[in-house]
């Protein structure tokens, strides 16, 4: 105190020591942020599903099955299918019976759901309630002598995007016809425009602006023409009102039909999983909806073990790069059109997964040809981007079935790092058979199907039934891109297999009025 | 001639004493040396128990002296005397007729020499003149005016036309015709006298003499004032100098009752009415005030004289019919010697007074004898300063405040003349005072999705202030946020002049106040809170420094004040209450020696605001969060990045519209340097540790990041009102430091160089942050012309009836949505607290998440349930083809169909019907009723239907909730969405449904007593004298310095020191702590600092002459010991 009192430089002192403390405080605490009542985004197991399977192409058996995983013990909901009508042309006054029933209508989610579709002509619209409708996955699988076709039971949305070769080839052999199937199983009209984009630019006709489609209905729009003198094509299905799902059917000039499975709406990555091994062209088919001209870097990630690599040709003539990470090829795609581009020197046979990364984005696929010993056409597959398996939300996916008689594996990419994951096959009364563990090296593309080396359908079931696989990532596992090849014989088959989470991320909301005061 | 003249008058003097011994002898000895002698004297003495009886016996013979009891009033003791045989004995050498004259001499009137000679002189040049009267002066002061005529006015004032102490410098000289004229030293013609009946009896005393002049005006004679003829009056009896024994009431009812008594009885019918009327209403609002300032005696006695008024009105038809007997003139006579105007006046002399700071004394019915010898230094009161403009607009104080006023107008001018003030923190201030009054006293607001929770207080007080300022909401957010600089000026500058004796050291610091960041920044983002608290502390301050060194009724009203005070600060901002409860721990611990009343007082000012705040209140303890929120909205625009280390220690709380750092440079160098100088150090230091508490409480809380339970985007929190905490403190030790400037500046040489230096950087602060304020205008989120929300066409569709509400969606462009429900008109100030039932919030948090994330499910239902008919988004970012944006994910919800989309907004409607209120049947179809009211009282027509259906609200279920079918009570069901809903029977009828909560309006009405009762205990209250005297004999309290604490203090000093000197030893909390507490034990806290110097003030004007005191104080300043008590006296 005295010296407080006595000396002049001892309080100034004082308070600037304090000062300097008080900065010091600060400087220390600055980075600092205690959060205090901090929403954290909330998940959610959705309560409602709607998936639309589109009526079956051609001859064969066709199946459709669904699968939700069971999660608690106490789970319950309801699932029920019935068929969705088409819409009356003009002047046709009678309509189709709507909402004819299909199938079983189970009540408990864990077991395999399945009906046989050979015979519809309609879309049949599955939907799901309760504890049936969180991670249900469905898909319908058409197998006949010579063709298999598998497609993966839509959801209603307001944008559906599809990559894919179109109608003009230049080594001959290309789209025959192209079909997009809409269906709206919702209960409010939806208004539905098709966008194609050709090599050439935007492409449309008036039919396929403004599709007016009233709910509980579906249509089917041709869109041959508008594709006939294209090599890629990108299609945009999208709704200015209400939700459609779509399913989109391409027919090559060689008689084979497949269903082409949607793709990643426009980023600036894509990772395509599931082209599968063999001979035959490997085409990769990007579109950039944008209006500046895009470099799209592609490469892949195959099979090969890392010293086969080496025996890869350097440098193609057109200076377009190797195809491997580090020496990307290179794609140029004109603004608002697509480009394609040839894998089969890159993969070399093998299967793989292919990367393609871009400075605006774009929409990616890849078709898929298998070739007889003549190097004819037999049978097409196309594949798509997808997003992976990955943590928090998305780490299961379901193969909702595997058929008996055919050869079902899985193509497992892990573009970044090691990942681990187990695949349980599932029969169809619910019984789960040996849960298998997978580990894929980073870099690597991995085959992984049923059989000695993979998963057996549980013991004990029908076997005629065929099974359910359910895939899940372990923990502590990087990001993995699946797709599923299916083969019989010469048939072929390829579905990019996306994740069917249990909860999916809601946004934070927040009842405020900040978002409308300036 | 004259001596010819004189024998022509007879008179009487007429003497009437009661308890007047004091004044008796010098007024009888007057009348004896008269130049022109009476003829004759009678006195009545009525029951004085103080020997006035025996002084008149002195001086009169027993014969001519009447005892008379002592309820006698004055009228009846004249009369009595003039009933003594002495009072008409005959006069030798007078003429046969000769004019017989009566003087009335008050035992308590001095009488000039000439006094009867100037008075007789003027009743001879007019032969019309019945009374005359001298000009009266004071007793005491024998230059001041006290009555030169007296008249009255339409609300019963006595009127004398005098200025408020008045000098007689003969400026009212002039004899003239007058309404009235006083009683005391009147001189009446006898025949009048007799013919009218002298004095009323009903009127024993005051009026008595307006009364009876205006009766002889209305007799067609005249009522003259004689100016040459002067008398010293002491006004005894108004002045309640004696006990007053005539009437059993008090004088202050009598002079009112008696007032209206003799406007009623003289009045001309209409005007009698009118009068009636008027003063009826006055007496109400004299009431009301008096009760305000805490003088219900006055209330009682104002109450009971109008009262008394309207039980005796028989008294009155008598009196009205005698006076109509005597008439002889019209009113028209009277009527121009009424007086008019004089509440203007009044009013006028009020405001004057209070601008200048001159104390308007109380002066009922205009008595304005001084009662105790005038002081020696009453010198002052021959100041020139007469004009208006000189007095008041010439003050350093008002300049600074004229001169912050338009620094603050120029910097605002975007702001300005804007028609929607949105913005930042601020919601938009749209609606009316009722719409907000209704907000806060609804127990079921009209808005949003309806309260589940107490409505934040600072609503109702925004309500109040909008209601004072003519209902306008726009018109209080605009002086209480945009004019924060000059209020926050004004009161910094009233808080200086109490503790500061420097004046240029005043108007610096009220200067920079007025300027802090913390003021800019809070107007640049829309903070009403901080505004309104930045300009309250200086008050809070200027009470507590009352607090403690006032006297104990004084003391405890501040008290109070503070009390009051701090509910308002702590309802917008609950940070402050925290920052009070230090402080006031502080000044309970060092001021605790004064007695139990300084911790009752304390106590008492922090238990206000919680108990008057309440159930809000509850709310905050639930809810620790909100003690770091303030009014309005939280948003990280404004608060995020938090300021830099050196922004904050420079008292800048950053975000926009804060001025860059260095503008506070200066102003923390000079504060740094005043800690150089020696005098004072314990107050300086003080203050210092005050400030540095303060600033650490900025720092710490500005780093914690917070998500609003209400509802918000986290974000930190904005350390403003901690700032301006801190700086109040600085300012106020380093302005104490500026007094040694003059000094310093006089003694040349270094010291000179120093001072100039110091002083220029001081000054470089209020200039730079003025000149860079005017240069960059506001800069901030606050807009003036904000965009409204809500569409025009949606607010009309709006009005059809069924009562439809938008869901408003917004992306914060982070991933989150914030939504807002509004009921047809535009999201607006006090909306943006509103919490909904649990219940319901999260039933809407789940529909719009998954509405946003394009989940399809039965959203749509959530929506129609809750009565959300339509979706808005606004300024949709309509995108390209390749992303998804809101407009198509809503384009896509099944059940939502687009009704316009454009660069303003996008809208939709849900596809089902709906509103308020709603028929739903059993199977799920709904049809929309047509409502007439809003909010917890509705009706509506239900049509037949078919069974199992129920009337559905779109309200959170509550058992409030009433409703009727034609009268019978419906069952209510369980709906779904936790909205409320009835079972309906299969006949139609009108339904009214209404929301009774007993609890809630318990609450306000509780609530509301409770702040009028503190209210009245805080009001000022009229000064009386005897207080202050009382306060100007209470010395400045000294902080406790116990003797033991005192030896322990000095022992550990140097180690103390030692320790603090390591900063890494010790955390800065610690130490800032620490030395607060240390100082706090010696000379304390803050407010000490400051404190002292009030007592004296009640007396003196303005505060010339506080220089005088100064060199006491300066040299005990040298030692340390009495450096605050030093400081106490310099005033």
């Amino acid at each position: 105190m005295r010296l407080i009192v006595e000396n002049r430089f001892a309080l100034f002192g004082l308070v600037g020591l304090a000062l300097a403390a008080l900065f010091g405080v600060a400087f220390v605490v600055r980075p600092v942020t205690a959060e205090l009542g901090v929403t954290e985004p909330d998940t959610v197991r959705p309560d409602h599903a709607v998936r639309v399977c589109p009526a079956p192409h051609g001859p064969g058996e066709a199946t459709v099955a669904a699968f939700a995983p069971r999660v608690g013990r106490d789970d319950e909901g309801r699932l029920w299918a019935e068929t969705v009508p088409a819409a009356p042309e003009d002047g046709e006054e009678e309509r189709a019976e709507a909402g004819v029933p299909v199938g079983e209508e189970p009540t408990e989610p864990g077991r395999v759901w399945r009906a046989d579709t050979a015979e519809a002509a309609d879309p049949l619209v599955i939907r799901a309630q309760g504890s049936l409708a969180s991670g249900l996955d469905a898909a319908q699988i058409t197998l006949s002598d010579d063709s298999a076709t598998e497609v993966r039971c839509a959801e209603p949305s307001i944008g559906t995007w599809f990559a894919l070769p179109g109608g003009d080839d230049e080594d001959g052999g290309g789209l025959d016809s192209l079909t997009v199937h809409l269906t709206n199983p919702e209960e409010s009209r939806a208004t539905v425009s098709v966008d194609v984009y050709t090599e050439g630019g935007p492409s449309y006709s008036p039919e396929s602006r403004g599709i007016s489609l009233p709910a509980g209905e579906s249509t089917v729009l041709e869109l041959t023409a508008l594709v006939q003198s294209t090599g890629a094509v990108g299609v945009h299905v999208r709704t200015s009102t209400g939700r459609v799902a779509a399913s989109l059917l391409a027919e090559h000039d060689s008689g084979s039909g497949d269903w082409v499975p949607p793709t990643a709406a426009p980023a600036k990555e894509h990772v395509i999983p599931g082209v599968p091994g063999g001979d035959g062209r490997r085409r990769l088919l990007v579109a950039a909806p944008g209006d500046d001209p895009v470099e799209v870097r592609v490469h892949t990630v195959s099979s090969a073990s890392e010293d086969g690599e080496e025996t890869e040709e350097p440098a193609q003539e057109d200076g377009r790069g190797t195809g491997t990470a580090e020496d990307p090829t290179v794609l140029n795609v004109p603004p608002a059109a697509s480009a394609w581009l040839t894998l089969e020197s890159v993969l070399g046979g093998e299967a793989g997964t292919v990367v393609v990364e871009s400075d605006a984005p774009v929409v990616a696929g890849v078709a898929v040809e298998a070739v007889d010993g003549e190097g004819e056409v037999v049978e097409t597959a196309y594949t798509s981007a997808v997003p992976p398996l990955r943590f928090p939300l998305d780490t299961t996916a379901i193969l909702p079935d595997v058929p008996e008689g055919a050869d079902t594996h899985v193509l497992l990419g892990a573009v970044g790092a090691d990942v681990t994951l187990v695949a349980t096959p599932i029969g169809v009364d619910g019984t789960q058979g040996d849960a298998v563990r997978v580990e894929v090296p980073a870099g690597t593309t991995m085959a992984f199907g049923a059989g000695e080396e993979g998963w057996r359908a549980p013991s004990g079931t029908d076997s005629q039934g065929g099974h359910t696989v359910r895939l899940e990532l372990l923990e502590g596992s990087a990001p993995v891109y699946v797709a599923r090849v299916l083969r019989d014989g010469e048939a072929l088959s390829v579905l990019p297999v996306r994740p069917a989470p249990v909860r999916i991320a809601l946004p934070v909301v927040r009842d405020s009025m900040v978002g409308v005061v300036p | 001639m004259l001596d010819h003249d004189f024998a022509r008058h007879v008179v009487t003097a007429v003497i009437v004493s009661h308890d007047g011994a004091r004044w008796l002898p010098e007024t009888l000895e007057a009348l004896r040396a008269q130049s022109r002698p009476v003829q004759r004297a009678v006195a009545a003495d009525t029951g004085s128990t103080d020997g006035s009886a025996d002084i008149l016996a002195e001086f009169l013979p027993s014969e001519a002296v009447v005892e008379m009891p002592a309820r006698t009033g004055y009228g009846d003791a004249v009369r009595a005397a003039l009933r003594l045989p002495r009072s008409t004995s005959a006069v030798r050498g007078f003429d046969e007729d000769a004019t017989e004259w009566i003087w009335l001499v008050h035992d308590d009137l001095v009488l000039d020499a000439d006094a009867l000679a100037h008075l007789l002189a003027a009743a001879d040049r007019d032969p019309r003149a019945a009374v005359l009267g001298p000009k009266l002066r004071d007793w005491f002061d024998r230059r001041l005016l006290v009555e030169v005529g007296v008249t009255i006015d339409g609300a019963g004032r006595r009127e004398t036309g005098l200025e408020q102490r008045e000098f007689d410098h003969g400026q009212h000289d002039g004899t003239r015709q007058v309404l009235a004229v006083s009683s005391a030293g009147m001189l009446v013609r006898r025949d009048v006298w007799d013919r009218l009946g002298g004095f009323d009896p009903a009127l024993p005393l005051f009026r008595d003499d307006i009364d009876f002049c205006w009766r002889v005006g209305g007799a067609g004679l005249r009522a003259l004032l004689v100016t040459d003829a002067v008398a010293y009056h002491a006004e005894a009896s108004a002045r309640r100098r004696r006990p007053i024994t005539a009437t059993r009431n008090h004088p202050r009812r009598v002079d009112r009752h008696h007032a209206v008594f003799v406007l009623l009885a003289n009045l001309p019918t209409g005007g009698m009415l009118g009068a009636l009327l008027r003063n009826s209403v006055a007496s109400l609002l004299r009431v009301l005030m008096y009760l305000l300032v805490k003088q219900p005696a006055n209330a009682l006695d104002e109450a009971a004289a109008i009262t008394m008024v309207y039980l005796r009105p028989f008294r009155l038809v008598r009196a009205r019919f005698r006076r109509r007997r005597d008439r002889r003139r019209t009113y028209s006579a009277i009527r121009p010697f009424l007086a008019r105007g004089v509440a203007m006046r009044q009013f006028h002399d009020v405001v004057t007074g209070f601008l200048s700071g001159e104390p308007v004394s109380n002066t009922p019915g205009r008595h304005q004898a001084v009662t105790v010898p005038p002081a020696e230094d009453d010198d002052e009161a021959l100041t020139d300063d007469t004009g208006f403009v000189r007095r008041v607009l010439l003050r350093p104080g008002v300049l600074l405040i004229i001169g912050l006023t338009l620094v603050t107008v120029i910097a605002e001018r975007s702001l300005l003349f804007g028609d929607l003030l949105a913005g930042g923190a601020l919601p938009p201030v749209a609606g009316t005072a009722r719409d907000m009054w209704d907000l806060y006293l609804s127990s079921s607001p009209d808005s949003g999705l309806g309260s589940g929770a107490p409505v934040p207080p600072y609503v109702g007080l925004l309500a109040l202030a909008s209601t004072l300022t003519l209902g306008k909401p726009w018109l209080a957010v605009t002086v209480l946020l945009l004019g924060c600089v000059p209020l926050a000026g004004l009161t910094s500058y009233l808080l200086a002049r109490q503790v500061l004796g420097f004046r240029p050291a005043r108007l610096w610091m009220a200067a920079v106040y007025a300027l802090l960041p913390v003021a800019t920044g809070a107007v640049a983002q829309g903070r009403v809170g901080t505004a309104l608290v930045h300009a309250l502390l200086p008050v809070m301050g200027l009470l507590l420094v009352r607090l403690v060194s006032m006297p104990p009724g004084p003391s405890r009203r501040a008290a109070w004040g503070l009390g009051l005070l701090l509910t308002v600060a702590t309802a917008f901002v609950p940070m402050v209450w925290l920052l009070s409860l230090v402080t006031g721990l502080l000044v309970a611990v060092s001021f605790g020696h004064l007695g139990r009343r300084v911790y009752v007082s304390v106590a008492l000012s922090l238990t206000v605001p919680l108990l008057l705040l309440l159930p809000w209140s509850l709310e905050l303890l639930l809810r620790p969060t909100l003690w770091l929120l303030e009014a309005g909205l939280h948003r990280p625009e404004s608060s995020a990045p938090g300021a830099a280390p050196h922004e904050l220690l420079l008292l800048s709380p950053g975000g926009p519209g804060t001025p860059p750092f260095w503008v506070t440079v200066g102003f923390a160098v000079a504060a740094l340097c005043s800690l150089l100088l020696l005098r004072n150090r314990m107050l300086v230091a003080a203050g210092w540790s005050m400030a540095l508490f303060g600033i650490l409480v900025a720092i710490l809380t500005s780093r914690i990041v917070v998500e609003p339970s209400f509802g918000g985007p986290p974000a930190p929190v904005w350390p403003g009102v901690a700032l301006s905490f801190a700086a109040t403190a600085v300012l106020l030790s380093a302005a104490t430091a500026a007094r040694s400037f003059g000094e310093m500046f006089q003694r040349g040489g270094t010291r000179r160089v120093f001072a100039l230096t110091v002083g220029a950087l001081a000054l470089t602060t209020p200039l730079c942050a003025a000149l860079v304020w005017m240069w960059e205008g506001v800069q901030g989120p606050l807009t003036g012309h904000a965009d409204a929300t809500v569409a025009g066409a949606l607010s009309s569709v709006a009005e059809d009836g069924t009562g439809p509400r938008t869901l408003i969606l917004t992306s914060d462009g982070r991933g989150a949505v914030d939504y807002v429900v509004v009921r047809g008109d535009q999201p607006r100030l006090g909306e943006e607290r509103l919490v909904p039932e649990p219940r319901t919030r999260e039933v809407m948090d789940r529909a719009v998440a998954e509405l946003t994330a394009g989940q399809g499910g039965d959203q749509t239902h959530v929506l129609a349930d809750l009565g959300v008919m339509y979706v808005l988004y606004p300024r949709p970012r309509v995108g390209v083809p390749s992303d998804v944006t809101m407009v198509d994910t809503l384009d896509g919800t099944p059940g939502l169909e687009r009704r316009s989309l454009s660069r303003h907004y996008a809208l939709w409607r849900l596809g089902t019907p709906t509103g308020a209120l709603r028929v739903v049947s059993e199977s799920g179809e709904s049809e929309t009723l047509t409502v007439e009211g809003s909010g917890g009282e509705m009706t509506a027509e239900v049509p037949d239907g078919a069974t199992g259906r129920r009337l559905a609200l779109a309200e959170s279920a509550d058992s409030g909730w009433r409703a009727t079918l034609d009268g019978v009570e419906l069952t209510p069901v369980n709906a779904e969405n936790g909205t409320q809903s009835w079972a309906l029977p299969v006949q139609g009828g009108r339904v009214h449904v209404r929301h009774i909560d007993h609890a809630h309006t318990a609450w306000l009405l509780a609530q509301g007593v409770l702040g009028l009762v503190v209210v009245v205990l805080a009001a000022p209250g009229v000064r009386t004298e005897e207080e202050s005297r009382l306060i100007a004999s209470t010395p400045t309290p000294r902080p406790r310095r116990p003797e033991g604490l005192r030896r322990a203090s000095r022992r550990r000093a140097p180690t103390r020191a030692a320790r603090e000197g390591d900063p890494g030893a010790r955390s800065a909390d610690d130490e800032s702590s620490e030395s607060a507490r240390s100082t706090g034990s010696t000379s304390e806290g803050e407010t000490t600092g400051a404190v002292p110097a009030v007592r004296g003030r009640g007396r003196r004007r303005g505060t010339r002459g506080t220089g005088r005191r100064r060199a006491a104080g300066r040299r005990r300043a040298g030692d340390g010991d009495a450096g605050a008590s030093g400081a106490g006296r310099e005033e």
